[in-house]
């Protein structure tokens, strides 16, 4: 028999870093019953910060962006002198919510009786006001929401007395830094509703132990075992080191064309550009080098050309997928050139179902002074395609809804690898007891 | 007891009845990229069929599933070896299929 290729060299790990296994399963019925969703809404939707919108959504005075979660609508807008505002966006007459969507006025009129509000939420025109007993506009103001910004990304907090937007983000904003979100546009905008709770997408996306066997794909050029974890006050993140093959499920070293062809699938899957793949095609691995070795001088100089500044960024964070948590609902891969984010809402009325926002970003070059608009907002059919990579996770997560909702589904173990799950369930529950 | 050529490492797989190509090839030392092990669950295992697709049986729906939501997707000369039971010769193209290096061998 010809011997044709070495077996792979056990890779140099770096000492793993992560929390210990988690010990106690987590119980199905979280993910199932209404009763759960319900203490979610009532005692942690409302009190913790949440990703509303980007800055870039509404740049314009009169701007307006609806953001809804649960049975709450907000519409978050552009102050006539530039400052963001929010309001629960529910009529001060009737209850009509007043906006939808997104757009721009110079006032928030409810389309019922054409009662309209000042952009400051004022009470500004009530038709036939005199037919009513007197009453104070301010028992007809819109009522204000919490709002704050951090990089582009416009949050609100239905809680007046919540701590402010950067002692809730911790760690995150230093850890992200070097990133320069500031300097990232969205390129893509796209949500969809999925046949799974919120925390069973998010549970899909906070660990990379699932790829062996959702992204197949991906195992000769992404090394899935032993990767980081931290976990970053009721925040999280990991590391999932690139340019390598999965050393568990990978023993001989991939065929170098192969491992292009499933590299440039992936990326391409999220619509990715993937010149990247087409440099690395012209080289070769040489015996007991890895794939990111070519990838870092090769991501260095194509940055330097195209004017983009990644200094900041050592050579595994260019690399590597650092992927970040924000609770309770974002997630982002996060890349030296850009970033998938994922936002995560609870359906109001079925703790079943779910909806999937997927904003992608990218670094724009140093000398650009203004960022692109963002890209208008596509809404795609529930099970219709979002990707091929996506679709992988989309519908391996209504399957697994489906088992939980069965009864029998035991209580969930999580390995070390799955920290981040338990420490959200643990966030959760110090909401819903009030510690 | 058919033979399945393998390109292009140039493998010769002799497939037993009833057994998967890629069973076969693994039972005869030869390297096969699989994630699953051969439960037609993560499609890694393709190939795709140079000659005498006719030996091959017709594709089952659990084959047809894992393709599908796969890298190889419609493609439609790729098979998945660990479901490939042949009836007949074959060649067959897959890259990653390598001899395993003996001990205090180099490549």
């Amino acid at each position: 028999m010809a011997v044709t290729e070495e077996p792979r060299a056990q890779a140099q790990q770096p000492e793993a870093r992560r929390p210990p296994p988690p010990t106690r399963p987590i119980d199905p019925q979280r993910y199932t019953t209404r009763e759960f969703a319900r203490l979610e809404f009532e005692r942690m939707w409302s009190r913790t910060w949440q990703l509303a919108c980007l800055d870039t959504d509404i740049p314009e005075p009169g701007d307006f962006y609806e953001y809804v979660v649960g049975d709450w609508s907000i519409v978050v807008l552009r102050a006539p002198d530039g400052s963001l505002r929010a309001f629960h966006n529910v009529c001060g007459h009737r209850g009509r919510r007043i906006k939808t969507g997104c757009g721009n006025s110079d006032q928030l009129q409810c389309p019922y009786h054409l009662w309209s509000w000042d952009l400051d939420g004022k009470l500004k025109h009530v038709p036939e006001r005199e037919t009513y007993c007197e009453f104070a506009d301010e028992d007809a103001a819109l009522q204000p929401v919490l709002v704050d910004q951090w990089q582009h990304w416009v949050f609100v907090n239905l809680d007046p007395n919540a701590p402010p937007l950067m002692d809730y983000l911790g760690e995150l904003p230093e850890l992200l830094a070097p990133y320069r979100l500031d300097r990232q546009y969205k390129w893509s905008s796209r949500s969809t509703r999925v046949k799974g709770n919120w925390k069973a997408m998010v549970d899909a996306f906070n660990e990379a132990y699932h790829a062996r066997g959702i992204h197949p794909e991906s195992v000769t050029f992404i090394n899935y075992a032993d990767y980081e974890v931290r976990l970053l006050g009721d925040h999280s993140m990991m590391v999932i080191p690139f340019g390598m093959p999965d050393t568990e499920s990978v023993p001989m070293v991939p065929d170098y064309q192969e491992m292009m062809d499933a590299m440039e699938w992936s990326f391409a899957a999220f619509g990715e550009d993937t010149a990247l793949v087409d440099f690395l095609r012209m080289c070769h691995l040489e015996p007991g080098q890895e794939l990111r070795e070519l990838m870092i001088p090769l991501m260095r100089g194509g940055m330097a050309q195209s004017n983009i500044d990644v200094e900041a960024l050592d050579d595994s964070q260019l690399v590597d997928d650092w992927h970040f948590y924000f609770f309770p609902n974002v997630i982002i891969n996060n890349f030296s050139f850009g970033y998938w984010l994922f936002r995560f809402l609870p359906d109001p009325d079925d703790p079943n179902y779910s909806t999937c926002d997927m904003w992608y970003f990218h670094r724009v070059p140093d000398t650009l002074e203004t960022l692109p608009p963002p890209e208008p907002h596509v809404v795609i059919p529930e099970g219709e395609s979002c990707g091929a990579v996506m679709d992988q996770d989309l519908g391996n997560v209504p399957v697994q809804q489906a088992g939980l909702r069965s009864g029998a589904a035991r209580g969930m173990r999580l390995s070390s690898l799955e920290a981040r799950i338990a420490h959200m369930h643990d966030v959760i529950d110090r909401y819903l007891t009030g510690d | 007891m058919p033979d399945v050529r393998v390109l292009p490492a140039g493998a010769v797989v002799a497939v037993a009845a009833g057994e998967s190509l890629m069973a076969a090839a693994q039972r005869q030392g030869w390297f096969w990229p699989t994630v699953c092990g051969g439960n037609c669950d993560c499609g890694t295992c393709w190939v795709v069929v140079e000659d005498g697709a006719g030996h091959a049986p017709a594709m089952e729906a659990n084959e047809r599933a894992t393709l599908a939501k796969g890298m190889k997707a419609n493609e439609p000369r790729v098979r998945l070896a660990c479901q490939l039971k042949v009836s007949g010769p074959m060649v067959v193209t897959r890259r990653s299929v390598k001899a395993p290096t003996r001990e205090g061998e180099t490549a």
